[in-house]
């Protein structure tokens, strides 16, 4: 119930007790009767009225509530009624002020904002910019810059700052690591559950496609190193031959990921086979050409890689592998360096 | 009340290094009265308390600075011409970076005026004509940012404690001495204390609390960016990341301008507090120590061959990295397959990191190798541990590297916070004892590895390793080094007539 009720009943309550009989009765036993009753009607009524109290006011609790208790106690009911007016005065009064209060139009401020300072940096000054003989402040934006930079160029430059001597630019660039490392393993943990799942042969297969792109997007990224990035590597080399075993027509895409991943362990002649059988299935060669060729020319068969360089020349190459190309068709003349740029990265 | 102790997110609520050094100092001085303030930030982050109190705690108080306090009624109020000048006088001191050791004075005044019935209430800051012009005098001004509404939010949220932190203030018993363990708002409230207490404030930094939360600020996702695609250069940090740093920044300062011992754990973290505006000649350095009797008497119980058995004793928390140690794993299974991983510490601070952490070991075939053990005592641990390892990115001065050199285990810590001084021991004496394990780059686990197994395959350098450490804790790390210390300070400070 409200409390104003129950002040209220306490104050109807003890206008009985005053009008009641015991009042005029001289007995010890009618005094004693009288008084606990009052006290008993008091007491509700101050702990009532101390409830209503604003909460600021409501502080040290034993003295204010003691306080109103007396209050009520030596004037019966008028002490009660006195308290609620009280009270009820102060609740109201902000709200009353509130109320009448003359609302006031603000105008909001017009977007009349400064330009920053422009001094925009290429990604090739951003790595001297990180020197340990650079301000603190500068390294520090210029490693934010990196969030702006492709992850498999940004993350080995992270990866360095991880032995700096600054402990914020360390912890910074651990932070921009860890996080999209953890993007990655969070999708890691999904499909690995999903494995345990009952799942038809194509949605085994693209969950074991999807673990295998994941596993090597953690090598591609240089998010991991050293006999880490081998075992991830060989994870990822048998989640591709698990979706290889299931008899689903395979995609290109898996077979050349595995000539990928083959290359980077180190098995070359399997890694071939794989890019041959992955542009039987559709890859495109510019894809799939300049691995053979890298995997040729691991061989020392300089001839063969020729010949892929060849068949990419009427293709539509990537700046970088324009250039590659141009070497070996013997077209590397100088007029061709200002067309492109070799290292559009850093 | 002797000393008040001023923690912000630590003990007697958060386990860790902080609140078991706060621990240690107050059982270290059973004849100095203590009290504790615990700020946090809400009531629900935090949950019962981790640490029996001390007989000579006499006063603990808990305030929560996000708290459900309540915010005051909306009324017309008119701010006094002068207040709101000095409010622009301390804020272009801050906007403009400017290091005025008075700023310490103009902020305490400032904050006398903060009361309900002062010059400057919350009312006044949250409903005044005056307020709401400054507000858009300094977005105008100073803002690079395009969202007023923003800035405007931003602004409120970031001054809203000092409200809640004066509150505290007043309501705090009078002591002889307070002591501060960070900067931030404890720090802050230590400023109040000693303006209003005419008391001497202390200052005991662990981590460096400014830098922590700058590092937290650069990455915070949170924070608004409203730059347009045309506008938004990714070299700049942004108006209100920027604005965050300053506001941290400041607090430091002031703090520093106020307190009157800064003591940092060592030296790296002094110069830190120094380049912050720290006064050179207000600061010392203390390390940590530890009771080494006590794990000294565990050295007797180990076997004779070392256990392979590397462990990592802290909170399975993200600045651990426990991630790079379980990495590490692969590697020294593939070359020790006997050798374990225990992680010994609460999980409950992030149960979310600690099941991340349990799926990498299951992800990497370490289901086996790594066990995740809980809090367990270090006496019961320590003499089955054949190595201590740190993988954290971030440290002070850890005590669990000590604890394990008192107890006969070296270690093998990334280089962070004084690790490397733990393992080398400073230029002199104390490199000359020898190396007491290894120190590797922070997330590096093929590093890490190969440093465990470096120890963990050659008795004869584990021994050597051991026998530096055993020797260091003696002679550096003693707690009655640094009791003797405090001691030195607490007795000046507390005889201290203004």
């Amino acid at each position: 119930m409200n409390p104003i009720y129950w002040t209220w009943s306490a104050v109807a309550a003890d206008m009985g007790l005053l009008l009641s009989p015991l009042v005029s009765s001289t007995s010890l036993l009618s005094f004693w009767a009288v008084l606990i009753t009052h006290a008993l009607v008091t007491a509700v009524a101050g702990l009532a009225t101390y409830l209503m109290l604003p909460r600021r006011f409501q502080q040290p609790r034993l003295a204010v509530t003691l306080l109103m208790f007396t209050f009520a106690f030596v004037a019966p009911v008028i002490g009660a009624i006195a308290l609620l007016v009280m009270v009820r005065a102060n609740l109201r009064k902000p709200v009353e002020d509130a109320r009448f209060a003359v609302p006031l139009s603000l105008d909001l401020p017009l977007y009349d904002v400064q330009p920053e300072e422009r001094h925009r940096s290429g990604q090739g000054a951003i790595r001297s910019r990180l020197n340990e003989d650079v301000p603190s402040a500068v390294r520090m934006q210029s490693l934010l810059t990196l969030q702006a930079v492709p992850s498999k160029v940004s993350n080995p430059i992270l990866e360095e700052l991880l032995g700096d001597a600054t402990e914020d630019v360390r912890l910074v660039a651990f932070g921009m690591l860890d996080a999209e490392e953890k993007k990655i393993a969070k999708e890691i943990r999904y499909e690995s559950e999903r494995q345990h799942r009952q799942l038809s042969k194509a949605q085994r297969y693209d969950s074991l496609r999807r673990l295998a792109e994941l596993n090597w997007e953690l090598v591609y990224a240089c998010l991991i190193q050293g006999e880490l990035r081998q075992h991830i590597l060989r994870q990822a080399r048998a989640y591709v031959d698990e979706a290889l075993a299931l008899s689903v027509p395979p995609g290109s895409g898996l077979v050349f990921l595995q000539g990928r991943i083959l290359l980077e362990l180190g098995d070359a002649e399997g890694a071939e086979r794989a890019m041959l059988r992955a542009m039987d299935l559709g890859q495109p060669k510019t894809s799939a050409l300049p691995y053979l060729a890298e995997i040729a020319f691991q061989r020392r068969d300089f001839s063969q890689v020729g010949l892929f360089m060849q068949q990419l020349s009427s293709l539509n190459l990537a700046s970088r592998t324009r250039a590659v190309e141009d070497f070996w068709g013997k077209r590397d003349y100088e007029i061709n360096y200002r067309d492109r740029k070799y290292l559009p990265h850093i | 009340m002797d000393v008040l102790l001023l923690l912000e997110g630590t003990f007697p609520f958060v386990a860790g290094g902080v609140s078991s050094w706060v621990n240690q100092i107050i059982r270290g001085f059973p004849d100095i009265r203590f009290g504790a303030v615990f700020l946090g930030s809400r009531p629900q982050d935090y949950g019962d308390m981790r640490y029996a109190l001390p007989d000579n705690l006499v006063h603990l108080q808990v305030a929560y600075i996000y708290g459900d306090h309540e915010t005051p009624p909306i009324m017309p109020v008119d701010a006094d011409d002068e207040t709101m000048a000095m409010v622009e006088d301390v804020h272009s001191l801050f906007e403009t970076d400017m290091r005025a050791p008075q700023c310490e004075h103009m902020f305490a005044q400032l904050m006398d005026e903060a009361g309900p019935d002062g010059k400057l209430s919350q009312e006044v800051f949250l409903y005044s004509k005056a307020s709401w012009e400054y507000i858009k005098k300094s977005y105008r001004r100073r803002s690079t940012d395009p969202s007023f509404v923003d800035y405007f939010w931003t602004i409120r949220t970031i001054h809203t404690p000092f409200w809640r932190l004066r509150e505290v203030a007043l309501s705090c018993p009078k002591a002889r001495v307070y002591h501060a363990i960070s900067t931030g708002y404890a720090g802050i409230l230590g400023v109040l204390l000693k303006h209003r207490n005419k008391r001497p404030l202390m200052l005991s930094e662990h981590g460096i609390y400014v830098k922590e939360r700058k590092i937290d600020l650069y990455q915070a996702q949170w924070l608004k960016d409203n730059r347009s695609v045309f506008d938004r250069d990714p070299s700049r940090v942004s108006y209100f990341r920027q604005l965050w740093i300053r506001f941290f920044e400041h607090l430091g300062y002031v703090t520093y301008q106020a307190a009157g011992d800064i003591i940092a754990l060592y030296e790296a973290n002094r110069q830190r507090q120094l380049q912050d505006g720290a006064p050179p000649e207000r600061t010392a350095n203390i390390p940590n120590g530890i009771d080494v009797a006590r794990f000294a008497q565990l050295r007797s119980q180990r076997d004779p061959v070392v256990p392979k058995v590397l462990c990592l004793i802290g909170r399975v928390v993200p600045i651990k990295d426990i991630k790079t140690f379980i990495r590490a794993m692969v590697t020294v299974v593939k070359h020790l397959p006997e050798a374990q991983a225990w992680i010994a510490g609460p999980e409950e601070e992030a149960p979310e990191y600690a099941q991340e952490c349990r799926d990498l070991a299951a992800q990497l075939g370490l289901a086996d190798t790594v066990k995740f053990l809980g809090f367990q005592q270090l006496t019961d641990l320590l003499p089955k541990v054949g190595l201590v390892v740190l993988s954290s990115i971030s440290e002070a001065l850890p005590l669990v590297i000590l604890e394990g050199y008192a107890a006969g285990v070296p270690t093998v810590s990334t280089d962070v916070g004084s690790c490397r001084q733990l393992v080398f021991g400073l230029p002199g004496e104390d490199a000359a004892l020898g190396a007491s394990g290894r120190v590797v780059r922070i997330a590096d686990p093929d590093a890490l590895a190969q440093a465990a197994l470096a120890l963990l395959a050659d008795e004869a350098e584990w021994q050597r390793a051991s026998d530096a450490g055993i020797r260091r804790v003696e002679k550096y790390y003693a707690q009655d080094i640094m009791f003797a210390r405090y001691r030195a300070l607490y007795e000046r400070n507390l005889q201290w007539q203004a």
